[in-house]
């Protein structure tokens, strides 16, 4: 921990500067309530780090009061100027727009700031309750109606009266927040606040916004145990604090971010995780061939019906006798309530089958050099143990596969069973959030303003619902019901009906297999069940996502994908659905106009896209970097231990306090 | 019109007599004859024998059946000729439909009146519709096997047999709800109880009974129930079917659209059972862990059902004692359940107290189960050396949350332990609970079933079977083109399964995604099929008609054609267009 005394100076000035820029912007006037909360939260928090505890106890200075004592008072400044600056705001929206943007860049705190801002107004919309931070957004709403001037008084009434209220809310919910250190793949580091609510796909979110990297859907975290040599990712449903939170506080396990293909292998080529025919190793070739619409029939089977199937797999695999350096071969069988094995002697029958382990209490874990670390007979191992163990135990059972293809059909195996329809839903949420990404940058411009707000929105749902056991936020639904009206789901069956009719009697020709399977958006999800848009239909981003498909990726764009020409007229219809969608990707999101589907729109800035969406966005990257210096991102996230990646900001913050004024004595 | 006569009585047109008996083919019946041509409408005929009858009744049911010919008459504009009828024709005037009795998946009995005169998928759509059962095509009729029938009427004392018989639904719309049931179930108490027996869940079936129940022994067994399926493109009439006679209705396509706790009960219900049964009974194997969320859930499910608790959430029965209550709460606790929380926070936390004798396996150590005061709060767990120290600091506290719960009860040993892993990160710490007379109420907790609803639960259930790897595998005995010996053909919603009649391995599976064409030669009784890349497989049927090869493949492939935006209407063409074949036209 290399902080030095000038680490403090530069959180400080840091945390004001957001402050600063909190009461300047409109939709950050949320922020102030997010920051109070910080201290509470490590008490809460304190159970798991007795440290902490300790250090704030110790930490009764004057600094730390002071500390406090400004920001609550820029809290209260800031929520009195939040009033004033709703009026204004409509004038300002590109101003505010631009300073949200760097504001997106910069602090991470502000972000949340943002969100929650979303949160509103979806909130307001929609009446959702249960989250009490949301009221306050209801700023970003204001923006649009700018005409009636009594109504907006009394308007800025209610919502200064539900700021209020939301600001108590907020004091009263405890959100646990935590620094965590992300590794990224240049060896390069960012940290991030997150807090208790947000799931991995919120935090893969923001640092899409972070890193302006393609959004495809390998991205992931991704958590490594140096000391165990076991990594895995995170599940974009499960909630990362709560994940964090098992890691002790001498911990050296790091959280990365990066890509990784097998994480959404078995959407892409489905075929080569049910179709493996057993025994018969045929299959490369064949199965690769598989076209996107069999695949999508494939999945849908295989994930849309009233149980997902768990791809048949079983097979010798090598395990890891408790406590010992021997590995013993065993002939193991996966089904949906666990692994089990054949004992010595019995058949492969049901009733026969001894239970090895179920997944309930487990989380899987791929062993990286476990060939070197526990004498296994090859590197292709894989581990199974309860995410609380941290160190060596006879708990951790460790397995070990023949090839790379065996332990990938076993790893995306066993999390088929553990985690179901969720892995899929998870996965169309990733492709949706990919395909926009994609379609905006190819898009360009085209109404840098107007999706804007639609980009708030997006994020709105997601932590809106906070579910403490990490289930899918709702948010999923309206993404995939977006694109499922895209597709023209009923015409193309239609379309194939007839074609099963033609060929009655026996001889009935498979009905996929009529002609009309050329037909653009296959339905992806014949029972479009509520829950599933598919992917299919949403453009891949860049390499990503099962390929197959034959027509270039406009084809495919869902109908809101504007094209170019694309003006007010065009817009009001989409709005709803419209709204949502780009939110997840774009970045900075200019506020303002974005509102009530463009009613107001100036006619959307030029057409050739001068990149308006890219050009707005480095900016404030880039100006937003210098004041948060590097070190910054380094000196929070090691409190713990050289990759702590848990730590609360305001944790550090004292940290650093206490650093400064041992050296000052 | 026929019978013109001379003075002389003579007939002097082409007229010829039609004699036709009243009735449901019984030879003894009365019968009526009639003047006719070759030119005479059927409608013409329905008239003159009704005014032959003479008799005040509703005759709108009735209609001519052609024995020789196995064949309703049932085109009213069609002529004599145009069916070929002579005067040697045996006709039978009677109703089209006749009660039979529905042995429900349930296996419950259910008289009914059921169409002898449409094809069986639409007599079991108008059954379904009776019944209040969505999506009919997934289910159909089996004749009632034979065997033992006698014996068992002597020994078995009467059992309830339902009646529907009476009901009379309006054709077309779907039946209003009324009293929380279909509107027609609401008409007597009968009916009302009727609709009970098909919405809720049965008591479970008697041990003894259950034990006396044959059980398949082999997969060749498995196939005998599969040769008695109806053929969906006759009607009951040309099966042979009497009316009283016994009909089985099953699920018997295992693709299951749009499963929706809400508005299917009596589906639901039944599929539960049928799935419940299709367990009991062993037609489909599982692990002892499977086994057991069966039973907890089956457990569950019982226990909703006999409190009559059907359609609320469950957790709010005041019959839960505190120990139940403790155990749920840990449920909820466990699973972090956010709706509950909030409930919890407002509702005092139950708590568990009692002496038990806990045991911490150590290295080196002799010591026993010891005896403490164990409070149960929460997540937490905290024991102290006795009741008096109870407000005190606890010897120590244990945060249950995340931990593993694995119940080992020996009932007959009277030993009622829990064993607790509880995760650190060094590992697990395993502890053991010793309570006095703890009973294996723990088996419910242990699966996180408690808080389920009684649909919750069936649901739970359903997929638990679904999820098992032989589920909705249908068995035929086969002999593929080529080889020497019978094989297992089996059949499941998505593709064809070649398995090893011996020893039960899978030897070749084919997708039909991946399939061209089928086709049946009738002649030869045999099943040819084309799948991609002119991988071509041809067998012939060995346990059952290869028409029912033949209707499991087209019918699957017409349930996978279905989608939600045609909601509930099907297109019953198509059906019988995959499904028949030349035997049936």
């Amino acid at each position: 921990m290399g902080e030095s005394s000038e680490d403090i100076d530069q959180m400080f000035s840091t945390l004001l500067g957001e402050m600063d820029l909190l009461t300047q912007s409109l939709g950050v006037d949320t922020l102030p309530p997010p920051d109070p909360k910080p201290p509470r939260a490590e008490f809460n928090y304190s159970v798991g780090f007795k440290d902490l505890n300790e250090s704030l106890n110790a930490l009764e200075d004057q600094d730390l009061d002071a500390l406090m004592a400004d920001l609550v008072a820029d809290i209260s400044e800031a929520e009195q100027r939040t009033i004033q600056a709703q009026k204004e705001s409509s004038q300002n929206q590109h101003h505010s727009a631009s300073l949200q943007a760097s504001n997106f860049s910069g602090a991470a705190p502000l972000d949340y700031g943002t969100n929650v801002a979303a949160i509103g107004i979806s909130q307001y919309k929609e009446d959702l309750p249960p989250p009490p931070a949301d009221p306050v957004l209801d700023l970003p709403l204001p923006p649009p109606p700018p005409d009636p001037v009594s109504q907006e008084e009394k308007e800025a009434q209610a919502k200064a009266d539900k700021i209020k209220l939301a600001l108590e809310k907020l004091k009263e919910a405890k959100v646990k927040k935590l620094v965590v250190k992300v590794h990224m793949n240049d060896n390069s580091t960012k940290s991030l606040m997150v807090d208790e609510r947000q799931l991995a796909r919120d935090v893969l979110d923001n640092l899409f916004e972070k890193t302006h990297c393609d959004c495809n859907v390998n991205w992931c975290l991704y958590e490594i145990y140096p000391e165990l040599q076991i990594e895995r990712f995170f599940e974009d449903h499960e909630n990362v604090v709560e994940v964090l939170s098992d890691w002790t506080r001498d911990t050296e396990n790091k959280v990365l971010f990066l890509e990784k293909e097998e994480k959404y292998a078995v959407f892409k080529n489905p075929q080569n995780f049910y179709l493996d025919n057993r025994g018969k190793k045929e299959s490369k070739e064949t199965s690769e061939k598989m076209n996107a619409k069999n695949k999508e029939s494939l999945l849908e089977e295989s994930f849309c019906g009233t149980s997902v199937i768990v791809p048949e797999l079983e097979g010798a695999l090598y395990l890891k006798e408790d406590g010992k350096k021997s590995w013993k071969r065993r002939y193991f069988l996966l089904r949906a309530s666990g692994i089990y094995y054949v004992p010595k002697g019995k058949t492969k029958t049901s009733r026969d089958l001894a239970c090895f382990i179920q997944f309930e209490n487990v989380n899987i874990y791929y062993g990286t050099q476990h060939k070197m670390k526990y004498k296994a007979p090859t590197d292709y191992c894989f581990v199974l143990k309860h995410p609380q163990i941290q160190k060596e135990s006879q708990y951790i059972k460790y397995l070990c596969c023949d090839d790379a293809r065996t332990l990938n059909q076993w790893v995306m195996g066993i999390r088929i069973a553990k985690y179901g329809k969720t892995l899929y839903d998870n996965y169309q949420r990733a492709m949706a959030k990919a395909g926009l990404a994609s379609r905006w940058t190819n898009l360009g411009t085209v109404n840098a303003a107007a999706p804007a707000q639609p980009a708030q929105l997006s994020t709105g749902p997601k932590t809106g619902t906070p579910q403490p056991n990490g289930q899918m936020p709702q948010a999923a639904h309206s993404v995939s019901a977006v694109l499922q009206e895209a597709q023209t789901h009923a015409e193309t069956w239609k379309d194939k009906k007839p074609a099963l009719g033609n060929h009655p009697q026996p001889g009935t020709p498979r009905a996929p297999q009529a002609p009309k399977s050329s037909l653009p958006p296959p339905p992806p999800m014949r029972r479009s069940s509520d829950t599933g848009g598919s992917p299919a239909t949403t453009p891949k981003a860049k390499g990503t996502g099962g390929g197959g498909f034959l027509a270039p990726p406009i084809d495919f764009l869902p109908p809101p994908p504007p094209p170019p020409p694309m003006d007010d007229l065009e817009l009001p219809p989409p709005p709803p659905d419209f709204m949502e969608p780009p939110p997840d990707f774009v970045p900075p999101p200019p506020p303002s106009c974005a509102g009530p589907a463009g009613s107001e729109l100036p006619p959307p800035p030029p057409p050739p896209p001068a990149l308006a969406p890219d050009s707005a966005r480095p900016p404030p990257a880039v100006a937003k970097r210098p004041p948060m210096p590097p070190k910054r991102h380094e000196n929070p996230a090691p409190p713990g231990g050289a990759g702590g990646g848990e730590q609360d900001f305001m944790s550090d913050l004292m940290k650093a306090l206490q650093k400064k004024r041992g050296n000052v004595s | 019109m026929a019978g013109m006569k001379t003075a002389s009585g003579d007939y002097i047109d082409s007229s010829w007599e039609l004699q036709v008996f009243v009735g449901e083919e019984d030879p003894e019946a009365e019968s009526v004859t009639l003047r006719v041509t070759g030119e005479s409408h059927i409608g013409g005929v329905l008239l003159k024998i009704v005014e032959k009858i003479n008799r005040k009744q509703d005759w709108s049911d009735h209609a001519i059946w052609w024995e020789q010919k196995r064949q309703w008459l049932l085109q009213t504009h069609w002529t004599l000729d145009k069916y070929g009828i002579l005067a040697d024709a045996r006709l039978f005037f009677g109703p089209q439909h006749r009660p039979v009795i529905l042995r429900l998946p349930n296996r419950r009995a259910l008289r009914l009146r059921a169409s002898f005169s449409q094809p069986l998928f639409q007599a079991v759509a108008a059954i379904c519709r009776l019944l209040s059962i969505r999506h009919p095509e997934e289910l159909s009729l089996l004749r009632a096997p034979e065997k033992k029938e006698k014996k068992k009427k002597d020994k078995e004392p009467e059992e309830e047999v339902y009646d529907l018989s009476k009901v009379v639904l309006a054709g077309g719309v779907a039946p209003a709800l009324f009293r929380g049931m279909p509107a027609h179930f609401s008409d007597s108490a009968q009916t009302e109880a009727c609709y009970h027996m098909l919405s809720r869940p049965q008591p479970p079936p008697d041990p003894l009974l259950l034990q006396r129940l044959p059980r398949p022994s082999s997969l060749s067994d498995k196939t005998q129930l599969h040769s008695r399926w109806l053929d969906s493109s006759r009607c009951l009439m040309q099966q042979g079917v009497k009316a009283g006679d016994v009909l089985w209705l099953r699920f018997k396509y295992y693709s299951f659209f749009d499963l929706d706790p809400k508005t299917d009960p009596v589906r639901l219900t039944q599929l539960y059972e049928q799935a419940r049964w299709d367990l009991l009974l062993e037609e489909i194997d599982c692990t002892e862990e499977e086994m057991m969320v069966f039973a907890a859930l089956q457990y569950h499910i019982n226990k909703l059902s006999q409190s009559g608790e059907v359609g609320e959430p469950a957790g709010t029965d005041p019959g839960l004692d505190d120990l139940d209550a403790a155990l749920s709460n840990l449920e909820v606790k466990l699973e972090g359940s956010a709706p509950t929380d909030v409930l919890d926070s407002l509702t005092t936390i139950p708590e568990l107290k009692d002496h038990l004798r806990i045991f911490r396996p150590r290295k080196l150590t002799l010591k026993g189960y010891r005896q403490h005061w164990v409070v149960f709060k929460e997540t937490t767990l905290s024991y102290y050396k006795n009741q008096d120290e109870a407000p005190g600091d606890p010897i120590q506290q244990l945060n249950l949350k995340g931990c593993e719960v694995v119940p080992d009860v020996n009932v007959s040993g009277q030993k009622f332990c829990i064993k607790l892993l509880v995760p650190s990160p060094e590992g697990m710490s395993e502890i053991y609970l010793r309570c006095q007379d703890l009973t294996p109420r723990i088996l419910e907790a242990h699966q996180n079933v408690a808080q389920l609803s009684l649909a919750e639960a069936q649901l739970r259930f359903i997929q638990a079977w679904q999820s098992l790897p032989d589920f909705g595998i249908s068995y035929v005995m086969v002999r593929f083109k080529g080889s020497r010996k019978d094989e297992i053909l089996g059949i499941a919603n998505n593709r064809l399964i070649r398995i090893d009649l011996a020893v039960g391995d899978v030897v070749k599976t084919w997708r039909f995604s991946n399939m061209r064409q089928w086709n049946v030669n009738w002649d030869i009784r045999q099943v040819a099929i084309e799948f991609d890349e002119h991988i071509n497989v041809a067998f012939s049927c060995v346990s059952a008609s290869c028409r029912i090869v033949h209707e499991y493949i087209g019918g699957y492939i017409f349930l996978s054609t279905r989608e939600r935006a045609r909601g509930e209407e099907l297109d019953e063409d198509l059906f019988l267009q995959l499904t028949g074949g030349h035997e049936a036209f």
